[in-house]
């Protein structure tokens, strides 16, 4: 097991050398290089970075000194990305003074290959911000990607958050005031970018969202506004009162604030009736359409699978397949979407749909071309893609073989087909029972979904009563510990019955014979094993002193009066045996072993 | 056993009375076949309404006022009526029958359902209902039955019924899922549009008499099922099938 996971991880340390050594190969190698941000105030530190990718040992050229900015410190980190090895340079920059900088270019070097950098701008601007007040700290904007809008067009709008650098936006919530008749799914976020207003230097967050208009007219986006989540510098003190402990607690308190966006306004065309195709049914964006069927050769009566595929972008989650208008010559089914592979924000995707159609007789030649028709607001027009005809080779079925089966000799004349029923059938007479309107069907009525209870219960106790009676069978000692007291009462019975009568010697057997039984099935005894020192054997401590006594007393007594005892004795006297022997039969059932 | 036997059936039989249906007068249901055999078939249209409003209903009452109401030309209002007889006797032919000629002569598109759509539909809830419930009530006392006394017959006959009691439970649970979305019957020729708006884009038309199931509602917008196609319509352009509180008088 041990040389063979050894030599599993040899094979893969093999592949990794492999593919790391391959991907330069594989990659042209390419150099990039940015500084981040390029907007900041003096002292602010920015990032520059270059990215080597796909060359193997880059080395580190070093940043040279800029006039204006004060370089501090470098770091190097390398990691892989689909199998090519990405070095990455970073240099720490301090500007020193404002103006508008454009940082290079550069050429890179290694070997014998020379890499060109372009310039990057960066604008640099005075260390003291406004004081807070003279300008909005958090504002948004709404950026269409287009104005010229239709109904039902899936477009883009850029929702482009402004936050002073002096604070932190954590979270975007979802937008508020926002009509109802514009649908919006998120898109994706951009790339966070740095704008300067009136001296104020915003982040930007950009998050494109998907819109799209179910009415046309002109949406006046007034009173909108977006939830943001802003975190605060103060930090909340954590259980253990220590700022090391504590920075493990994610401490930071969050302040939810309402962001307005400036008011927007949209004019949403409604789709031109000049040129709408017969068979357009909403579909708006751009499509494509195809559509196969399977199999071309069947016999009449059988099925064949016509299938469609739509897919692009637009409107796409609400695309409908294009009416099958076959003709007579089918009998068409109802027909299913197949798959549906959408995006999440429902701006593009395919949808496959499928329909049986069965072709009636073989004078079916063809399936009709099928027609898709959208509007594609970007051409201000209506397009449609036709796909077909589909020719078909429909051969004769078996019903129709047997239709123009005749007897031998009797001539075929063909009888035109008579409509049996032209008008609905004429009315029922009254019927017999009537329903309540008003009153509870039965099977919601409480009594019968209580009867539902019995057959269950009937089973689990017939399973029960037959699990015991099968336990006892088998269980000689429980089935005479259970059978004790029930044979005990009767032999007591019989006592009672002869003591009436004063018959000590008869009254004595029975008392015996209630011993003997019940102290033989309670302890699993033989007959002839029952004695007073068996039984308080059994029973231990578990019985008094006293009643120990009192039961050998018992035994006692009744051997001697079965063998040599008077013949008859006081009532009373016998009762009391009677009463002694059934208290101690009490206790002794009480007596767990 | 056999006492509990008799005292199972004796329960039974007292549940019996739970299934209540009533007898009534004929004369009203008499007088509106009289209105119809004369062509008043609006005097007819409200005898058969006045026996709704008393309380009582019958697939035969909803049946003949269908009939009614096409003959006077309300295809929609004749169109729900047999959608509403085909509810409560899903397998009367003559219903069918009817249906298909009205929907045929409204224009609107054939009912389509899934085949276990289709096959739930064949039996009532209360049809459903009763077998599920005769079929539990078999496999309990059979296998009690096996439990007491052994008998192999009776173990296999638990297992059928069993089984038979499962595959009526999926029926019922079928039908509840197609009653689920309530099935509608579209009364004036409408558009069905993209949004419950009523400046929507336009998706499809339904004649009056469609069948559609609602598949979701906003204030007074219906989102329905027509075939493939999905779309909103106004609640006031159709009726819903199975709104027997709302039957009488309609």
């Amino acid at each position: 097991m041990a040389a063979f996971l050894q030599r599993v991880l040899w094979c893969l340390g093999v592949a990794f050398a492999l593919s790391l050594a391959a991907a330069p190969a594989r990659a042209e190698g390419s150099v990039a290089f940015d500084i981040q941000p390029r907007l900041a105030r003096v002292g602010e530190p920015l990032q520059a970075t270059l990215t080597v990718r796909g060359i193997q040992n880059p080395s580190n050229p070093g940043f040279p000194q800029l006039d204006g900015f004060d370089i501090q410190g470098s770091s190097q980190n390398l990691s892989i990305e689909n199998g090519a090895v990405s070095v990455t340079f970073s240099y720490t920059l301090i500007p020193r003074r404002t103006g508008r900088f454009s940082i290079g270019p550069f050429t890179y070097s290694i070997g014998d290959k020379n890499y060109d950098l372009p310039a990057v701008d960066l604008q640099i601007v005075e260390a003291t911000a406004p004081p807070p007040g003279q300008g909005e700290d958090v504002f948004a904007v709404l950026e269409p990607s287009t104005t010229n809008l239709y109904v039902q067009q899936v477009f883009d709008l850029v929702l482009k958050v402004y936050v002073s650098t002096r604070l932190r936006l954590a979270n975007i919530g979802s937008l508020q005031g926002m009509p109802a008749q514009l649908q919006l799914r998120t898109g994706g976020e951009l790339n966070t970018i740095r704008e300067s207003i009136d001296g104020q230097i915003y982040d930007v967050r950009r998050i494109v969202l998907r819109a799209q208009p179910l009415t046309s007219g002109l949406f006046e986006l007034k009173e909108v506004a977006a939830q943001g989540e802003f975190a605060s510098s103060r930090r909340r003190r954590g259980p253990f009162g220590d700022d090391f402990i504590d920075s493990f607690f994610n401490a930071v308190q969050t302040e939810a604030r309402s962001i307005p966006i400036r008011p927007l306004v949209l004019n949403i065309r409604p789709l031109p009736e000049s040129g709408r195709p017969a068979g357009f049914s909403g579909a708006v964006g751009q499509f494509t359409f195809e559509a196969s069927c399977q199999p071309l050769e069947v016999a009449a009566g059988d099925p064949l699978n016509l299938r469609v595929r739509l897919a692009g972008q637009g409107n796409i989650a609400n695309v409908q397949p294009p009416a099958f208008a076959l003709g007579d010559g089918f009998k068409v089914y109802e027909g299913r979407l197949q798959t549906e592979n959408v995006d999440a924000s429902a701006a593009r995707g395919e949808k496959v749909f499928e329909q049986v159609v069965i072709p009636k007789s073989t004078d079916v030649k063809e399936i009709p071309a099928l027609s898709f028709s959208y509007f594609d607001p970007a051409a201000d027009a209506y397009r449609t893609i036709t796909r077909g005809p589909f020719p078909l080779v429909v051969k004769p079925g078996a019903q129709a073989q047997a239709a123009v089966f005749a007897p031998s000799g009797a001539s075929v004349t063909p009888t035109a087909a008579t409509t049996l029923g032209s008008d609905i059938v004429y009315l029922k007479p009254a019927p017999r029972r009537w329903s309540d309107l008003r009153a509870r069907p039965w099977f919601a009525h409480p009594a019968f979904l209580a009867a539902q209870a019995l057959p269950a219960l009937l089973t689990l106790g017939t399973w029960l009563v037959v699990r015991r009676r099968q336990a006892l069978r088998t269980d000689i000692r429980r089935a005479r510990r259970l059978a004790a007291p029930r044979v005990a009462r009767a032999a007591l019975t019989r006592a009672r019955t002869v003591a009436g009568q004063g018959d000590a010697r008869a009254l004595h057997e029975a008392l015996w014979e209630a011993m003997s039984l019940y102290f033989g099935n309670r302890l699993n005894l033989a007959p002839g094993e029952v004695s007073a020192e068996r039984v308080l054997a059994a029973f231990g401590t578990a019985l008094s002193a006293d009643d120990a006594k009192r039961l050998r007393s018992l035994f006692e007594t009744g051997e001697r009066a079965r063998f040599g005892g008077p013949a008859h004795a006081n009532p009373s006297e016998l009762g009391a045996h009677i009463e002694d022997l059934e208290t101690l039969m009490r206790l002794c059932e009480r007596i767990r072993l | 056993m056999k006492r509990l036997l008799t005292s199972l059936l004796l329960a039974l039989t007292a549940l019996a009375p739970m299934a209540r249906a009533e007898s009534r007068s004929l004369a009203p249901f008499e007088q509106a076949e009289a209105a119809y055999k004369a062509g008043r078939w609006d005097d007819a249209i409200r005898s058969y309404d006045d026996i709704l409003a008393s309380g009582s209903y019958a697939p035969e009452l909803f049946f003949n006022r269908g009939n009614a109401n096409f003959k006077k030309g309300d295809l929609g209002a004749a169109i729900l009526d047999y959608r509403r007889a085909t509810a409560l006797a899903p397998r009367d032919g003559d219903i069918q029958a009817n249906l298909r000629f009205a929907l045929e002569r409204a224009g609107a598109p054939a009912i389509q359902n899934s085949l276990s759509a289709a096959m739930a539909s064949r039996l009532t809830r209360e049809e459903w209902s009763l077998l599920a419930a005769l079929a539990y009530w078999a496999a309990g006392l059979l296998f009690a039955h096996h439990l007491w006394w052994g008998h192999l017959w009776a173990r296999k006959g638990a297992m059928a019924a069993a089984v038979a009691g499962v595959l009526a439970l999926a029926g019922l649970l079928e039908r509840h899922q197609v009653d689920a979305e309530p099935e509608f019957v579209v009364q004036t020729r409408c558009q069905a549009l993209f949004a419950p708006f009523e400046k929507a884009t336009p998706h499809f038309e339904l004649p009056a008499g469609s069948v559609v199931r609602s598949i979701n509602r906003t204030g007074d917008w219906i989102e329905i099922r027509s075939g493939d196609q999905t779309g909103w319509i106004q609640i006031g352009t159709s009726r819903e099938v199975s709104a027997w509180h709302a039957v009488a008088g309609t």
